[in-house]
């Protein structure tokens, strides 16, 4: 598919298969659209070498939205920026490769991503808001030095992982985190997340993160550490009515350091640590514990 | 820091650097934490404080049981230990 760069002042694009499963959408060069167009792209392909098999990058602005509804496989590591209509994943997406996403709008993965093949990355520079509703499987192996799982910027708010059965791992990361918190990111809610083997499990960096919660997740094996806190306020690792999470056999457990103003550390069960349950260096406003019921973590070797 | 159990952990149960302003203890409702058995590495504390710890308060707390001793505070300044 050649770029599409020239024409009239808002110009869109849509394709529309819907033959049958061994349709194929290959996007192998850019795609830019004018002025507030749309991108959309439906087909009833599946599987790696039939489905949307995107190489390359999408760009649309405006009002603009960016849909894709078919199995979507990466051959590279292509970056999706729309406007304010978001973008929108309602099937599978695949590949051993990471994308990158920026729009003004919200951010939808309906179905499983890295099911079948896990990418190598997700890396969310901006949205309005972001919703995985099915499963999520990131591995890091063969990534380059200080590679993450799954990066979110600062300022995006209202990342929210639907209670579900769903698998979902992050992996292997092993110069980076599994996932990156790089700023405040508000009303948000990460749950059911399995994170194994990366070098620190979940990095929470400077920033206000009112609102977001971080339960039920199982943080595990991380050589360095498997929640980490730099700066961060009123984020809550675990609470009562949700649940903590399991932090086992990590080096260090939980690391804070710096201004935690109104963050609250609750109900995990941190088990296996090599050095530090808990460490708390330089650290100030964290409420470890409390003395409600399940509002305790237990920190313990077996 | 409250209602925590923090055992059988190789080296610290707790450890504070530079921490000021915190209170391990259990307040008016009794809910402290407990803190034993640590130190199966060779040398744990159960709470190890270091460097400036202004403000910083640990009372009604469960200690018991760990390898070095219950409280190293040698190297701390400005916090207060009421066993």
């Amino acid at each position: 598919m050649a770029a599409i760069t020239k024409g009239a002042a808002d110009q869109g694009f849509s394709v529309n298969t819907m033959a049958g499963v061994t349709d194929r959408v290959r996007i192998l060069n850019p795609i830019v659209t004018k002025g507030a167009g749309s991108v959309a792209i439906t087909t009833l392909g599946v599987g790696s070498t039939q489905g949307i098999r995107l190489k390359a990058s999408v760009t649309s602005a405006g009002a603009s939205s960016q849909s894709y509804s078919g199995a979507v496989t990466l051959q590279a590591n292509p970056m999706l920026s729309s406007g304010t209509g978001g973008i929108v994943f309602s099937s599978t997406l695949d590949g051993a490769s990471s994308i990158s996403l920026s729009t003004t709008g919200p951010i939808s993965l309906s179905g499983n991503v890295g099911s079948t093949t896990p990418l190598k990355g997700m890396t969310v520079s901006k949205a309005a808001s972001m919703a995985v509703q099915a499963g999520l499987i990131l591995s890091g192996t063969g990534t380059s030095t200080g590679a993450n799982g799954l990066t979110i910027a600062a300022g995006v708010n209202n990342v929210v992982f639907a209670p579900t059965e769903a698998v979902r791992t992050i992996s292997k990361f092993a110069t980076g985190s599994g996932i990156a918190l790089l700023g405040g990111s508000t009303a948000s809610t990460v749950q059911g997340i399995t994170i194994i083997g990366n070098f620190i499990g979940l990095s929470v960096a400077a920033g206000t993160y009112t609102g977001t919660l971080v339960t039920g997740c199982t943080l595990s094996g991380n050589s360095r550490i498997g929640i980490s806190l730099t700066n961060a306020r009123s984020i809550a690792i675990g609470n009562t009515k949700a649940g903590g999470n399991t932090i086992a056999t990590n080096l260090w457990g939980i690391y804070a350091i710096g201004t935690l103003t109104g963050t609250t550390i609750r109900n995990n069960r941190i088990t296996d640590v090599s050095r530090f349950g808990i460490y708390l260096n330089n650290a100030a406003g964290v409420k470890v514990g409390g003395a409600l019921t399940n509002q305790g973590n237990s920190i313990t070797n077996s | 820091m409250q209602g925590n159990t923090i055992s059988g952990l190789k080296g610290n149960g707790v450890m504070l650097s530079a921490v000021q302003g915190i209170t391990i203890d259990g307040g008016a409702t009794g809910a402290g934490n407990t803190i034993s058995k640590n130190g199966a590495s060779g040398v744990g504390f159960g709470i190890n404080a270091s460097g400036l710890c202004t403000g910083s308060l640990v009372d009604g707390n469960l200690v018991s049981g760990n390898k070095s001793g219950h409280y190293f505070t040698k190297n701390a300044r400005g916090i207060t230990v009421i066993t």
